[in-house]
């Protein structure tokens, strides 16, 4: 149980070089941008910030399991504790000055886009209030499928007001050139992902979901360096040799199941605790929201536009019809038996539309779903043996069905 | 005559559309001949809405979308939503999913209100306005896009100087009638409203103003007439308000003038995005000062910040506004509830325990 890929010594090493980085520039007063995930981190490394993405900080506090005790910080500054849990331990961490690691320097600047939740929005707002930090964000309005015409427009512009405040900020200058060699870089890891993505496919999958969870933070972090293609390739090569040597992480496949929503941090175990019940989650939504059908091939000829149309079609800025024609395309390309829905309590535009998507799927592709309700990084009242019967019930379900 | 008897009579002559959140322009609406109605709350218990979305979603919003589901807004030719919060935006898709209104609209609003976002705006107005009208075949002139600004405009001059009248206590009419009248005005078409109006100025300029605690109500969305009554029963006198659906309503105007419909559409964009703003729009910074500036020409003795339950925006907000209270020496206090006052009995106690904090001060 729990087959780990040798692929995550190489991304320990990633993470750690990166957060080395990070401290150093910061220490050497270089400007640093934090940044949410949906904004693309090509645009700072063309100019030499560092891009440095909260969020991910946030996954590694829930996994460390101290989110509890760093909201708990920011709910006696007056934040409210049913706030996005990744939100209540990033301000308690700064507010108390300490977390997973350490004391986080405060950056140069920060920018997020409206192209997720309104949590992010006020939760970056709050940072640059809390510690007088410059702060931009990038207006994307909702769109029902993609972004075109005078909205792909808007974006565009969005974008170039964006990086004159990073002009400005920072009195480093936008180079055009550069900006185009790092999106052909980011361009090739885009490709090794969607193979990556395509290799799970494979009937048995090679690869549990918990390590495809952890595997994404090059994806959200690094695009556009050199490390980060090493490490893809390394990781497509990898899943490459377990098909051909038939190594598998549950070898007699019974039930195949996709997950819908982030990842519980704190219990990322759990994808393996499942396999002795002959399941495995062979592919998940989360991870598409970095994969080609929503963060795809940037226009190397007009990058500034391509990177405008993702940010404005972003996965949680569109709305139900793309998202149940991904759910559609998912179910039918991985074989997929079942859905379970982490129906997650801190994050609304994920899971508000999740009771429609589980009907359309039961009534439309026989496929059934689970609404399982939990928070993505805060573990209190989360009862693990419960979500472990539950889940054991659906698959239990789903193999009687399957006859 | 109740809310939704009045709307459902006005249905029968001319179509009735429904919107959620104060960013609606309903200028537009007005101009197309059709009565923009925002939707209000009601007692119903969520029952049918369980089964579509969860418990977390913001009890207001799922309240409408019970309504829907229950029948009680057939009337409507459709609806509009705007990008407003993540709670609304998971009942649009509901509503939209099981065509609950003939139409389901949706304005890809700017989040950010910042002066770039007019151009932008507008045309997104023109282009969800222009659907509209060739669904309900109506056609959209500029004529009737400059008449329809100006009556929403009176509309929202006599709201401020009704407003002014009773912050300088020369009004003397309790929070709950005079909160009544606001809301009335966005569902009563403009010529009941003025009627209604007319009637309230006749009942109330020659009462006598009695003293009461002066305090300022700061949320982000009420509707719900009977939180006025229970400040009123509890001793308290709301001077003021910080309220989506209280002074936002009506604090700006549209700039009139315009030769097409693009200029004034550019005109209408502009003031949706830089009125005062509500927590879920960036930057909010505005809204602190607008709080802090009513307190303090209104002689509001406190501050009731009233949340309700699952609010993110707020529940953030909250933490700033909390803050420069204190920092200002302002008594204040923090409430949550939902639209039907479901913990009333607590909200009294902790109401009356404010008031007495703040007699106290004044002692």
């Amino acid at each position: 149980m729990g087959k780990r890929l040798k692929a995550t010594e190489s991304l320990k090493k990633l993470i750690k070089n990166y957060y080395d980085e990070f401290f150093e520039v910061s220490k050497a007063g270089k400007p640093v941008a934090w940044l949410n995930v949906g904004v693309p981190c090509e645009i700072f490394y063309a100019m030499d910030v560092f891009p440095f993405y909260p969020e991910n900080y946030g996954a590694m506090c829930g996994a460390q399991r101290v989110t509890p005790e760093l909201s708990k910080v920011s709910e006696y500054k007056g934040f409210t504790q049913d706030l996005c849990s990744y939100a209540r331990a990033n301000i308690g961490a700064l507010l108390a000055k300490k977390g997973p690691m350490g004391e986080l320097p405060l950056p140069t600047l920060q920018v997020e886009t409206t192209n997720s939740c309104v949590m992010i929005m006020t939760w970056w707002r709050s940072v640059g209030r809390l510690f007088n930090i410059p702060t931009y964000t990038i207006d994307a309005p909702q769109v029902k499928y993609d972004s075109d015409g005078f909205h792909l427009d808007y974006m565009e512009e969005e974008l170039k007001r964006m990086i004159a405040f990073v002009e400005d900020k920072t009195g480093n200058k936008f180079d055009q050139d550069k900006f185009v060699e790092i999106t052909k870089i980011a361009n090739q890891g885009k490709r090794l992902w969607a193979e990556i993505l395509e290799l799970r496919a494979h009937v048995p999958c090679p690869m549990n979901a918990g390590d495809i969870f952890t595997h994404m933070f090059p994806m959200v972090a690094l695009r556009g360096k050199e490390d980060y293609i090493k490490h893809l390739e390394f990781l497509r090569d990898e899943l490459k040799e377990r098909i051909v040597n038939k190594d598998f992480p549950v070898p007699n496949e019974k039930v195949r199941l996709l997950w819908d929503n982030l990842p519980i941090w704190y219990d990322l175990r759990l994808f393996d605790e499942l396999e002795q019940y002959g399941a495995i989650f062979v592919i998940d939504t989360y991870t598409q929201a970095w994969g080609p059908r929503f963060m795809g091939i940037v226009d190397e000829n007009n990058p500034l536009r391509s990177y405008g149309y993702y940010v404005g079609s972003g996965f949680l800025n569109v709305q139900i019809e793309r998202r149940y024609d991904l759910l559609k395309e998912l179910v039918a390309q991985y074989k997929v038996d079942g859905i379970v829905m982490h129906s997650d309590r801190s994050c609304k535009p994920y899971s508000l539309v999740q009771p429609e998507l589980a009907r359309r799927a039961r009534e439309e592709l026989g496929v059934p779903s689970l609404l399982l309700e939990a928070d993505h990084n805060d573990q209190l009242g989360y009862d693990r043996e419960k979500v472990i019967g539950r889940l054991k019930e659906f698959i239990e379900m789903i193999e009687t069905n399957k006859g | 005559m109740d809310y939704l008897t009045y709307l459902q009579n006005v249905a029968k002559t001319k179509n009735v559309v429904g919107y959620f959140d104060t960013y609606l322009p309903e200028e537009f609406l007005i101009a197309l001949d059709v009565h923009p109605v925002r939707l209000m709350s009601d007692e119903l218990e969520p029952s049918v809405s369980n089964a579509y979305i969860q418990g977390f979603c913001c009890p207001y919003a799922k309240n409408l979308l019970e309504q829907a589901f229950k029948g009680k807004l057939d009337f409507l030719s459709g609806v509009i939503f705007t990008r407003y919060c993540d709670s609304l935006r998971g009942v649009y898709e509901v509503w939209k999913t099981e065509k609950l209104s003939p139409f389901v609209e949706y304005i890809r609003y700017a989040q950010v209100t910042r002066p770039e976002s007019a151009n932008y705006l507008a045309k997104e107005f023109l282009n969800v306005f222009e659907n509209i009208a060739a669904k309900l075949n109506k056609t959209l002139t500029s004529e009737n896009l400059k008449q329809a600004v100006s009556l929403v405009n009176e509309k929202r001059k006599v709201l401020l100087n009704l407003f002014n009248m009773r912050k300088k206590g020369i009004l003397a009419c309790n929070s709950e009638d005079f909160y009544r009248l606001v809301f009335s005005s966005t569902y009563l078409q403009f010529s009941d409203f003025m009627t209604a109006l007319k009637e309230f100025i006749y009942q109330y300029s020659d009462g006598k103003v009695v003293s009461k605690v002066k305090v300022v109500i700061s949320a982000a969305e009420i509707d719900t007439p009977e939180f006025f009554k229970l400040l009123d029963d509890v001793g308290f006198s709301v001077v003021s308000d910080d309220i989506s659906s209280g002074t936002r309503l009506y604090k700006d105007l549209v700039c009139e003038g315009g030769e097409d419909l693009n200029e004034i559409a550019i005109n209408i964009a502009k003031r949706y995005i830089m009125k005062p703003p509500c927590s879920v729009k960036e930057p909010s910074e505005r809204r602190i000062e607008e709080l802090m500036y009513e307190v303090k020409t209104s002689d509001a003795k406190g501050v009731i910040f009233l949340r309700t339950h699952f609010c993110d925006s707020e529940g953030v907000e909250y933490a700033f506004i909390k803050e420069r209270l204190e920092k200002e020496k302002i008594p204040h206090l923090y409430v949550e509830t939902d639209h039907r006052l479901s913990n009333k009995q607590q909200l009294k106690t902790r109401l009356e325990a404010f008031a007495e904090q703040i007699e106290g001060i004044i002692i």
